[in-house]
């Protein structure tokens, strides 16, 4: 019976054995139990390879006698202190043999319940793992290298915008003397407030993955609310479930920048200008070839067709009335090429360019002009202005309005009274003059046959001054139009640019 | 001799006078000239005589210079509101000098519109009127 019981205790000692065996199998670390002499009293590892050694060959032999002295004293330093504090201690080191020096171990001593004179060494293979830490410090490395030395400001916010870490290039754009300054503040704190929200929906963009990055241009105020043009870039550095943990600024003075496209503009401003002037002398020469050609050309073609007209007449009132015209041609071309000589010298000068006309001056001198008129209510003139100040020369103007209110007047003397009526407006960039008369043809229309009566005060210089006014419209951009309003009366539009 | 309907619009009148002067030195002693001085008025005549072709001239001498409306917007008007719908005028652009940026307004505008330079000789004028008097014979 007795027998039996023993036979039962052993086979449940066999059945533990194993159990514990296949534990230690299952386990990736070697465990050792040591004397507190540093003698290695047994072994246990499920990968005998690990151990470096034989099994049988470690086993009753002292921790000096198996490594180097250097690493042997420090396990037995180790132990010693182990048994001493009745606590555990661990340490990392890499393997004392040359052979497998890229090897890492992490050595951890174990107190066994009730036993004095042994404990346990747990010794775990964390090369993989010191591995990985390597590769992550390097990247840590490179990370903080970029961050701290760029040449562009950096900053390091948590997600609810706090400061973390900046570096010393974005203390210098700000102008921060002292780190610890900017740390006590807040991201709006450093954003001017016209820019705040879109400074702020920006990062919510960038926190809730709209967008990788954001790009703002806006302006950073520095110590004393100074206002600094700046472009940031905001991206986030996100953890392993894609939560947004840090968002990462890089931040860049703009202001060289801004100054040089602000000279720049100005710069191109200028070239606009030039340009523009030019462009303007060019039409005017081709024009002043124009007036040359045509308006000084005319009365010496007259002449030319009446001298061959007097010598072919035999009736001698005849002769005397080509010679009268031959007078008169003559006249009307010297005062012509006076005319144009004096314009050409305005002309020279690029000031008209930009000058300005103010319209209610304009008429206020055609009232006086026609002052004789208008109280003799054959005439009157209204207006309605809604641009009173128009970027064209005051005379080109006058000359226009003029000459329209002379010819109502000259064709249409039959009416009562002639109605003027002047309107400016504004059109998207173009600002609009018209010019209306009631001059609604009320008779059958007239043939010019008057025309055998040569009027010598027919001014020919303001005809020239009219036709050159109109060229000027064309030159700065415009337009100029005229209409017959059916049982109203006449209608002319002038269009120009709102400004050059 | 045929009746031949010739019309100026040119504002310079000693022009128009000396014109006038020319086609009284012709054989055909029915030319009737109407003149008007600018392109406007010139315009307006045409546009209240559209439906009449027989008010329509033979000739057309156009001066390009004028105040208001000038010889191409004039053309410009013509063409556009098809004022001469029934009949092909012959237009003749008539001025002292001719500029490149006329002869480009020819190469736009529409048939039957020729240059003739001041001074004319009456020997120009009369070859003009000659031949529309052909034309309207044939």
């Amino acid at each position: 019976m007795e027998t039996l019981q023993r036979f039962d205790e052993l086979k449940e000692l066999k059945k533990k054995i194993q159990d514990f065996d296949s534990l230690v199998a299952s386990i990736d670390d070697i465990i050792f139990e040591i004397r507190n002499d540093g003698v290695i009293l047994n072994c246990w590892t499920a990968e005998p390879n690990q151990l470096y050694f034989d099994k049988d060959y470690i086993i009753n032999k002292s921790v000096k006698e198996l490594f180097p002295s250097e690493f042997s004293d420090t396990i037995i330093y180790i132990l010693e202190k182990s048994f001493r504090k009745r606590t555990g201690y661990s340490l990392k080191y890499k393997s004392p043999f040359s052979d497998n020096i890229d090897h890492w171990y992490k050595l951890q001593t174990k107190i066994i319940k009730n036993r004095t004179e042994s404990l346990t060494v747990v010794v775990t293979n964390i090369t993989r793992e010191q591995k990985l830490l390597a590769k992550i410090q390097i990247k840590e490395e490179k990370f903080n290298r970029a961050f701290q030395n760029s040449s562009i400001g950096m900053l390091l916010l948590s997600k609810s915008l706090k400061v973390i870490e900046y570096n010393q290039e974005l203390q210098n754009i700000l102008d921060y003397a002292n780190a610890a300054e900017m740390l006590e503040k807040k991201v709006p704190e450093f954003i001017h407030e016209n820019y705040a929200d879109h400074i702020q929906s920006a990062f919510n963009e960038v926190k809730n993955g709209i967008k990788e990055k954001a790009i703002i241009e806006a302006q950073c105020l520095a110590k004393g609310d100074k206002a600094i043009f700046c472009l940031i870039n905001i991206s986030s550095i996100r953890d392993a479930n894609g939560k947004v943990v840090y968002f990462l600024c890089q931040i860049q003075d703009l202001s060289l920048f801004k100054s040089n496209e602000a000279k720049l503009n100005q710069q191109n401003e200028m070239l606009e200008q030039m340009n523009y002037e030019l462009k303007v002398k060019v039409n005017q020469l081709e024009s002043f070839n124009q007036i040359l050609a045509h308006n000084l050309r005319t009365p010496i073609s007259n002449i030319e067709m009446i001298v061959n007209q007097i010598a072919q007449e035999n009736d001698n009132d005849q002769k005397e009335l080509l010679l009268n015209l031959l007078k008169i041609s003559n006249n009307k071309f010297l005062r012509l090429f006076d005319k144009l000589i004096e314009t050409l010298d305005v002309q020279i000068t690029n000031n008209y360019l930009f000058q300005t006309s103010e319209i209610d001056e304009i008429i206020l001198k055609l009232t006086k002009d026609f002052q004789h008129q208008i109280s003799s209510n054959s005439l009157t003139i209204d207006y309605h202005l809604d641009v009173k100040t128009i970027a064209f020369p005051t005379e080109n103007l006058y000359c226009i309005f003029k000459f329209l209110i002379t010819e109502s007047l000259r064709k249409y003397q039959t009416l009562n009274t002639i109605k003027i009526n002047i309107n400016t407006w504004q059109m998207d960039n173009d600002i609009f003059i018209s010019i209306e008369n009631n001059c609604e043809s009320q008779r059958s229309y007239e043939i010019e046959t008057e025309f055998m009566k040569i009027n010598e005060n027919i001014d020919e210089n303001f005809l020239m001054e009219l036709h050159m006014a109109k060229q000027q419209i064309q030159f700065f951009g415009g337009t100029y139009k005229i209409f017959k309003k059916e049982d109203v009366g006449n209608k002319v539009v002038i269009s120009l640019p709102k400004s050059k | 001799m045929d009746a031949i309907k010739v019309f100026l619009v040119d504002d310079d009148s000693i022009f128009c006078f000396l014109f006038q002067k020319l086609l009284d030195q012709h054989s055909n002693k029915s030319i009737e000239l109407i003149v008007f001085h600018d392109g406007y008025s010139a315009a307006e005549y045409f546009r209240k005589n559209k439906s009449n072709p027989l008010t329509y001239p033979d000739i057309l001498f156009i001066d390009i210079n004028m105040p208001l409306m000038n010889g191409w917007e004039l053309l410009e008007t013509i063409y556009n509101e098809d004022l001469f719908k029934s009949k092909n005028v012959m237009r003749y652009i008539i001025s002292s000098s001719i500029s490149n940026a006329d002869k480009h307004h020819r190469n736009k505008a529409s048939d039957y519109i020729e240059f003739i330079t001041k001074p004319i000789s009456n020997k120009d004028l009369f070859s003009i009127i000659d031949n529309i008097t052909l034309n309207n014979k044939s």
